[in-house]
């Protein structure tokens, strides 16, 4: 808990943002400022009625108006913030945000990763080598700034990503400590251990986990997304058709739910999800073909492998099928093809 | 009275061995041109009764010729060895217009073209044969090579090539089955759900 009364107002700010501290939500400026605009990024008169608070740190509006940019999909505009803080010299923990949510929103900043601040550099340049799933090199660069302890529960934040992926368990488990004895109630944390242990295919411990979070809340869908992977690879077909009956976000889902219907034998409620997906977009015809093929009707189910081949006709299975229906319509039910 | 156009055609298929050769032609170009199922109703029929006549005279000149007797008695306007060389003709010519039809077609006649074709096979006609086993390889494959083994020591080249293709054919389907079937049972319960790695800065708001 010492590291918390270390940090300075800035630091502060950057773990509220974060998510990391809840020092700051119970503030009723600078928290609740916050979360109104995390709702509405929309509405742009917040430029001109910023608070004091906001205002009086040249950094922090910066990245205010650097992220309503962000959100309003204004990229290049968004991109000028980020070269204001680079003109004025000020590479400190707001650049560091700026940098995180725009390359949360695929924007291609490897550029902006290589400031004259070794430690910040090194940090920035891990996070672009874990967007691009460089584990190692990410885990290298942190190495090298390890008895720097600036911004100490970020670099710890980057050293868990790279060692969940690195598989060194006993590294992330304390990482894990450190970062709860934090904050014991930080969802997105929470959500990272379940998918540490569901790498770890711990996949019950995964599960309570999941199941403990607002999953079905906006913002949440990869911790939906998690749980419908552990309901599917424990083969709790049931449980993700409830979940998932209730949620519909996409025709993902839906495809998703058709798919977990055909597999329990409930087949009238998996064509009409089949029915309601677009068939460029998901293996539709493949899977009513399966249908159809477990229903004996091999001409139907023919047809629909053949509409699959021409969808995706780089699909040797369904090529595969296609010849052996139609061999067996040849030889069992004697009908001319 | 007369008859109806279909009436007709019926009524020449049934004669059609003792209608005249202008009629046969003719014959044979409206069938063509009927709707499709009807023609090959009128084809196979015409074809059974032409061939079927056919041998009956065929058998009688044998005979007469063997016990010598004088035949002409019961066609007294045509002369037999004639007779003969034309109802052939004419069951050459009805094959080949049943061979102008799509084969797909004959599927709702699968049991009419196999009698025909085990008929023509074991009175040793096979060049006749082939385009019904061409026909039946396509609608009735295990019935067609059931037939080829059976007539297997008269076989043409052409009818050793359908029955070699089919033995190649039932090879590759018993080869395929197993395999197949077992991936499609698979495939049906199988339900993928891709999970990407997770990033915590992925999910900021």
């Amino acid at each position: 808990m010492k590291n918390i009364l270390i940090l300075n107002e800035n630091e502060e700010l950057f773990y509220f943002i974060l998510n990391i501290t809840k020092s700051l939500k119970s503030n009723p400026k600078t928290g609740k400022y916050w979360e109104n605009l995390k709702k509405n990024p929309d509405i742009s008169d917040k430029l001109f009625n910023m608070p004091d608070f906001i205002t009086i740190n040249e950094s922090l509006l910066n990245f205010i108006q650097f992220y309503i940019c962000l959100r309003q999909k204004q990229f290049n505009k968004a991109i000028l913030y980020l070269e204001n803080q680079i003109n004025n010299n000020k590479i400190d923990e707001f650049y560091v945000l700026m940098f995180l949510y725009g390359v949360g929103a695929n924007l291609e900043l490897e550029a902006y990763a290589d400031v004259d601040d070794y430690y910040i550099s090194s940090l920035l340049k891990t996070v672009i080598n874990i967007k691009k799933s460089n584990f190692k090199e990410g885990y290298r660069l942190l190495g090298k700034v390890d008895t720097i302890n600036r911004l100490y529960y970020f670099k710890e934040l980057l050293y868990l990503h790279t060692s969940i992926e690195l598989e060194l368990y006993q590294e992330v488990e304390n990482i894990f400590n450190e970062l709860f004895l934090l904050n014991k109630d930080n969802n997105i944390l929470k959500l990272l251990l379940a998918y540490y242990k569901t790498r770890n295919h711990d996949y019950y411990t995964a599960q309570k986990i999941l199941e403990s979070l607002p999953y079905r809340e906006n913002g949440f869908d990869k911790a939906m997304d998690l749980l419908l992977f552990v309901l599917i690879e424990t083969k709790q077909f049931d449980k993700a058709i409830q979940i998932l009956k209730n949620s519909i976000r996409n025709e993902k889902d839906i495809f998703t739910l058709g798919k977990l219907y055909h597999a329990i034998g409930l087949l009238n409620d998996a064509m009409d999800c089949y029915n309601s997906v677009d068939e460029y977009n998901f293996e539709v015809n493949k899977q009513k073909g399966l249908l159809y093929f477990q229903l004996g009707e091999i001409s139907v189910a023919l047809e629909h492998f053949k509409k699959e081949s021409e969808i995706r006709f780089n699909d040797i299975e369904i090529q595969k099928m296609i010849k052996y229906l139609e061999l067996k319509q040849r030889w069992k039910s004697g009908i001319f093809t | 009275m007369g008859f109806s156009h279909k009436e007709n055609l019926k009524d020449e298929a049934d004669r059609i061995y003792e209608i005249s050769q202008l009629d046969f032609e003719k014959f044979i170009e409206t069938t063509l041109l009927l709707s499709r199922e009807k023609s090959v109703d009128l084809l196979l029929l015409a074809f059974s009764n032409c061939y079927n006549y056919f041998k009956e005279i065929y058998e009688d000149k044998i005979k007469g010729e063997e016990e010598e007797k004088d035949k002409e008695k019961y066609f007294s306007n045509l002369d037999i060895k004639n007779y003969t060389d034309l109802l052939s003709k004419r069951c050459k010519k009805l094959v080949d217009a049943i061979g102008q039809v799509e084969y797909n077609l004959y599927k709702n006649f699968a049991s009419d073209i196999k009698n025909i074709t085990s008929v023509l096979s074991s009175n040793n006609d096979l060049s006749l044969a082939e385009k019904f086993y061409e026909i039946l390889c396509q609608i009735q494959p295990d019935s067609c090579l059931k037939l080829l083994k059976k007539y297997n020591a008269v076989l043409t080249e052409q009818l050793i090539s359908i029955k070699e293709k089919l033995e190649a054919d039932q090879q590759q389907y018993e080869e395929f089955s197993f395999e197949i079937e077992h991936f499609i049972t698979n495939e049906i319960g199988k339900v993928n759900f891709k999970f990407s790695t997770l990033n915590y800065f992925d999910m900021l708001q």
